[in-house]
């Protein structure tokens, strides 16, 4: 990414900030959104084998120099399902579109411990 | 994410019953239909299905460069999701925001999928549809981590495995309706592992979309199909009308509106005796407008030539003169530089492609096609003759849609096909006799209208255009725009033509009980 494309710091938060978005939960809703970190701290990482390889939480997960898909993360209690509530943060990315910027893309990365289409 | 195809039911087909291997003679069809529904509920019955630990969703609001207005707003939903616009008419295609310009997103109940609107959004037919309302909502302001590159430095958006545990290698309905393993689909990767991370969102957000002043103008007793032309700088539409004259209980009239681009203006009505309530066609050629129509079985052709700036001038039937071969039904006309084309049926209903050069019809070989559709048009593009038929097709599924297919009229090889079209359009549902459409060429390109049909809407107008003088580029479905606000269609006929370098729909209305007949003039985005 070329330096044309990033905003500042303070600006992209500003940003963010601006048009953060107000979610509604469906209200019969059981799986709540978390923090990647609420997850990770109940969560496993186990190897292609099945072979635990340490709490994430505590690792650096990203030094393992992991190929895409040879790990996983895995529940250690199912009850985590739940999730953790609605003071979950909310993850931002700003990305700015063309050369001259023609418009700017602010994603909004939402977290849930769990999913489950319904067929009900 | 994981995506349920018709895969699924097969799956299930093959594992919940070892019969259904053998059952693939005609007989055994409503076995397997049975299958099929104890299979669907019994999985309705089990708790849940699509399931996987680790649920990564996004949204993506656009800004214009000088961060002030959002240009749509892109709802993730599944393996894929859409740009929303800017709309305040209430359909489900405008994005929403709060008192405080703040987007509003709402979760679907247990897939987190995102939609602007509350309700039920219907996928795989029925099987797995989202469910939103406004429960309890999670205010993100003042919640927000950046974690753009650059701002953001944290072990785990690097990480490149799985959010949660990996699927099961088979689908083992036993261990599906067992207690013991209930999630089925791979966790995801995380953000920054996506390919929109890097690439951005599929496709761009819709250009705005005009708000279509659509104009409803009642044109009394317009109870039936359209034709419309261009003539003389007036938009010209004939309308059928099927109240008898005083005079002659057989008869049908067909009235004329002209519109000037902003007002309608003179309205005249001719009968025609024994006219029958089918389509229509009208072109200007050489100066004249020239009318086909059905009486009784066969098709009638009339003209009319203006006396200089007086537009009341007087039908004459030409029917019998210039070697015009009356054909049967569906007509439809269109004009190139030198020719006044016809293409019609006759009564075998085979189709047939006539050619006026102003004094003589020159009348080419039978023209072999395979379009079986209730409505044709021809028109123009590229110079050439273009036969246009909504058709009914079959897909693998079973499942009957309707396409719109475009084809150039070449009478050297009497071949129609299509196989041979320029285009094909999707239009949803197939709804005989109500599928309509119509399509002119304007600065290169030809713009196509056309009624789709999805299975829970009414029929909405969509327009496209096929761009690009001479080199046909095939339409991709998607270049197709609902018009907004949505307009259901449902009506009599459809035209379209170019007045003052403003692309019109004309649209005809039947009447009902509280309601006349009217027309609706929709302004097409192009221009």
């Amino acid at each position: 990414m070329s330096s044309r494309s990033v905003l500042p710091k303070s600006t992209q938060d500003a940003m963010l900030e601006k048009f953060a978005p107000v979610v509604y939960l469906n209200s019969a809703e059981t799986s709540l959104p978390s923090s990647a970190e609420w997850y990770l701290q109940r969560t496993k990482l186990v190897d292609a084998s099945g072979n635990v390889i340490s709490n994430p939480a505590s690792a650096n997960i990203s030094a393992l120099g992991l190929a895409q898909s040879d790990y996983r993360l895995e529940m250690i209690d199912q009850t985590s399902r739940s999730g953790q509530g609605v003071d979950a943060p909310v993850y931002g990315f700003v990305r700015s579109l063309g050369d001259p910027v023609t418009a700017i893309d602010l994603t909004y990365w939402f977290f849930y411990p769990f999913k489950r289409e319904c067929v009900r | 994410m994981l995506i349920l195809g018709s895969g699924l039911a097969v799956a299930l087909l093959v594992t919940i019953n070892p019969f259904t291997f053998l059952a693939g003679s005609v007989v055994a069809g409503a076995a397997i239909v049975a299958t099929i529904s104890a299979a669907i509920d019994a999985v309705r019955k089990a708790e849940g299905f699509f399931i996987h630990q680790g649920d990564w969703e996004h949204v993506t609001v656009r800004l214009s460069a000088d961060r002030n207005s959002i240009l749509g707003i892109y709802y993730a939903a599944h393996e894929k999701g859409r740009w929303y616009m800017q709309l305040t008419d209430g359909s489900r295609n405008g994005y929403k925001l709060d008192g405080d310009g703040r987007p509003i997103v709402y979760s679907a109940l247990q897939s987190h999928a995102a939609y602007p609107y509350t309700g039920t959004t219907t996928r795989h037919g029925g099987f797995g549809n989202d469910k939103t309302d406004k429960g309890t909502a999670w205010n993100t302001a003042g919640a927000i981590v950046n974690i753009t590159p650059g701002a953001f430095d944290s072990d785990w958006l690097k990480y490149p495995g799985l959010w949660g545990r990996k699927q099961s290698k088979k689908i083992d309905l036993a261990e599906l309706f067992g207690e013991s393993v209930r999630e089925y689909g791979n966790g995801p990767i995380g953000p920054a592992m996506k390919d929109c991370w890097v690439k951005g969102e599929p496709d761009q957000p819709p250009l705005p979309q005009p708000q279509a002043p659509v104009r409803i103008d009642v044109i009394e007793k317009c109870d039936g199909p359209i034709a419309v032309a261009e003539y003389r700088g007036f938009l010209w539409v004939a309308y059928m009308n099927q109240t008898p004259m005083p005079s002659n209980p057989n008869s049908c009239t067909i009235g004329f509106a002209t519109f000037n681009g902003k007002n309608w203006e003179d309205q005249k009505l001719i009968p025609i005796v024994n006219a029958s309530m089918d389509q229509i066609a009208m072109a200007s050629f050489n100066d004249e407008l020239h009318l086909v129509c059905q009486s009784r079985n066969t098709l009638k052709w009339y003209s009319l030539a203006l006396d200089g700036a007086n537009r009341l001038g007087q039908w004459v039937d030409r029917t019998n003169s210039g070697g015009f071969i009356a054909g049967n039904s569906n007509p439809g006309m269109a004009t190139t530089a030198d020719k006044l084309g016809l293409a019609y049926r006759t009564s075998d209903h085979r189709l047939h492609f006539s050619e006026f050069d102003g004094s003589r019809w020159t009348t080419g070989p039978d023209i072999v096609d395979d379009f079986t559709g209730p409505t044709s048009a021809l028109g123009v593009f590229n110079g050439l003759f273009c036969y246009g038929a909504m058709v009914s097709v079959q897909l693998q599924t079973r499942k009957v849609e309707a396409r719109l297919a475009l084809c150039y009229i070449d009478t050297q090889t009497s071949n129609l096909s299509m196989s041979n079209a320029i285009t094909m359009l999707k239009a949803g549902r197939f709804i005989n006799d109500q599928n309509v459409f119509a399509f002119t060429e304007l600065d290169g390109a030809l713009h196509i209208v056309f009624s789709s049909a999805s299975g829970v809407v009414d029929m909405s107008l969509n327009w496209a255009r096929l761009m690009e003088r001479g080199t046909e580029l095939p339409i991709d479905d998607e270049t197709g725009y609902v018009i907004q606000p949505p307009i259901n269609v449902g009506g009599l006929g459809l035209g379209t033509m170019a007045v003052h370098n403003t692309l019109w729909a004309v649209l005809s209305k039947p009447p009902t009980a509280a309601v006349n007949g009217s027309v609706w003039m929709v302004p097409m985005p192009c221009h």
